[in-house]
């Protein structure tokens, strides 16, 4: 036996974590081919995300729903866990209930990080969404708080946070809830493949970097994305 | 590092991974800053807590003056800097950037700077950035018997984190000073580097590591 192995060192720290929450509208405007795309889009994401060594260990990966009701669908955990073809769609839709429990579900794991030393990635928060809220209206009490508390996550980066709306969403609406720094980006169609292909590829990169990279990150704006939109 | 009649001056940086040039960058970073602290010990015979703030001016500077003369881009030069300088017993330092200095005194093993710069695992300063004066931590230590100087790639091997704030794990540098002692004054360097670039270490982390210790006899 060398002797480094008998140098007493700390417990093996973990990898370091990027977490992801998804905030998808299952609403029943979204019954038919668009959770048909988004159950397949989800399922690509998962085996992108496995089959990259480095992703798999670092992705944390949380999946809130809201339609009819929010609820969470995986709690933060491994790729591996993301149900396939789960996500059924129905009801109203709950988009500040949904939204409320994605950020309370991120603030409730970055305890965890912190608690347990583990090292962790800048969280990325996704909402897709193809229409209105039903549980609130702009410049009622509800949204003006979680227009004001993503605002002020993004100011002090605790998180990045995208709002992606599908056909039919009111992106007026998602305008007033994203951060000023990132407007929200139109899908095109129900490309949710393209989304999830993006998305994944954005991971491992964000997985792979470097301190110094600028490549943290993603925008959806930038780059040739056949998923989003150009803005105006 | 130097070191004369009980005075050591040591320095180490880390290259950011990205950046091209960035190993010659913390190469030069560390000549100058060691070669001014040691000009000041010359010319007053002790340093003043402003030396090694004033090292990490110089060593910007100079990083600077090489890009231009090599005809790169600054940026791609961007390193940490971690110095320090043992004067019987008191330890002046300076650190920007992430890796760690750990000061061993009576009391036990200290990190001198344990909060973490940033919360997240892929973000450090460096010496090239605009606010690099801002995040320059430096102090002052007394009665210390050694020091470590070390990049992030040792941190995983020899610190460990709760709350965000780094400490020192015991047993590792305990068992670390009691080897050194054993070897031969020749050998302690080749025992680090072996320990380095063992496999127990590349399990710890696959960065880059560099890592200088400091052991006053007696």
């Amino acid at each position: 036996m060398a002797f480094y192995d008998d140098v007493p060192m700390p417990d093996q720290p973990q990898e370091p974590k990027l977490a992801s929450i998804l905030v998808l509208d299952t609403s029943g405007s979204m019954a038919g081919d668009a959770i048909r795309q988004l159950n397949e889009g989800l399922e690509l994401y998962r085996w992108e995300i496995l089959g990259d060594k480095q992703a798999s260990v670092t992705v944390d990966s949380c999946i809130v729903a809201f339609g009819p009701k929010a609820w969470v669908v995986q709690p933060f955990g491994p790729a591996e866990q993301i149900p396939a073809g789960g996500l059924e769609a129905g009801g109203p839709t709950p988009m500040g209930a949904g939204l409320e429990l994605a950020l309370d579900e991120l603030e409730d794991r970055r305890r965890v990080y912190r608690r347990d030393g583990i090292d962790t990635f800048r969280p990325w928060i996704f909402l897709v969404t193809d229409g209105r809220p039903t549980d609130m209206k702009p410049g009622d009490r509800r949204f003006r708080a979680l227009a004001e508390r993503i605002r002020e996550g993004e100011a002090a980066k605790r998180f990045s946070f995208f709002a992606i709306g599908v056909d039919g969403a009111d992106m007026e609406v998602l305008g007033q809830l994203a951060p000023p720094s990132r407007p929200p980006v139109k899908m095109r169609g129900h490309s949710f493949k393209e989304f999830f292909e993006w998305l994944s590829d954005a991971s491992k990169s964000a997985s792979h970097s470097c301190p110094g990279d600028t490549v943290q990150t993603p925008d959806p704006s930038q780059g040739a994305n056949p998923w989003a939109e150009l803005r105006v | 590092m130097r070191h004369r009649d009980g005075i050591a001056v040591v320095a180490v940086a880390d290259g950011l991974g990205s950046r091209k040039h960035s190993q010659i960058g913390a190469r030069r970073a560390c000549d100058a800053a060691v070669q001014y602290v040691c000009d000041r010990i010359n010319e007053s015979g002790r340093l003043r807590r402003r030396d090694v703030r004033d090292a990490f001016l110089v060593a910007r500077e100079a990083v600077k003056a090489l890009a231009r003369t090599e005809g790169l881009p600054v940026g791609e030069l961007a390193s940490t800097l971690l110095v320090a300088c043992l004067d019987y017993g008191r330890l002046h330092w300076g650190q920007l950037g992430d890796g760690a200095i750990v000061a061993s005194t009576p009391h036990g093993h200290h990190v001198v700077k344990p909060e973490t710069d940033h919360e997240y695992v892929n973000h450090t300063y460096h010496l090239l950035e605009k606010q690099w004066s801002k995040r320059l931590a430096s102090g002052v230590v007394h009665d210390v018997g050694h020091v470590s100087l070390f990049t992030d790639g040792v941190q995983g091997m020899a610190l460990v984190r709760k709350d965000g704030r780094w400490a020192p794990f015991s047993g590792f540098f305990d068992y670390c000073l009691q080897a050194l002692r054993d070897q031969a004054a020749g050998e302690r360097s080749a025992w680090l580097q072996t320990l380095l670039e063992s496999p127990r270490a590349a399990e710890r982390s696959g960065d880059d590591k560099a890592w200088v210790m400091v052991v006053r006899d007696g």
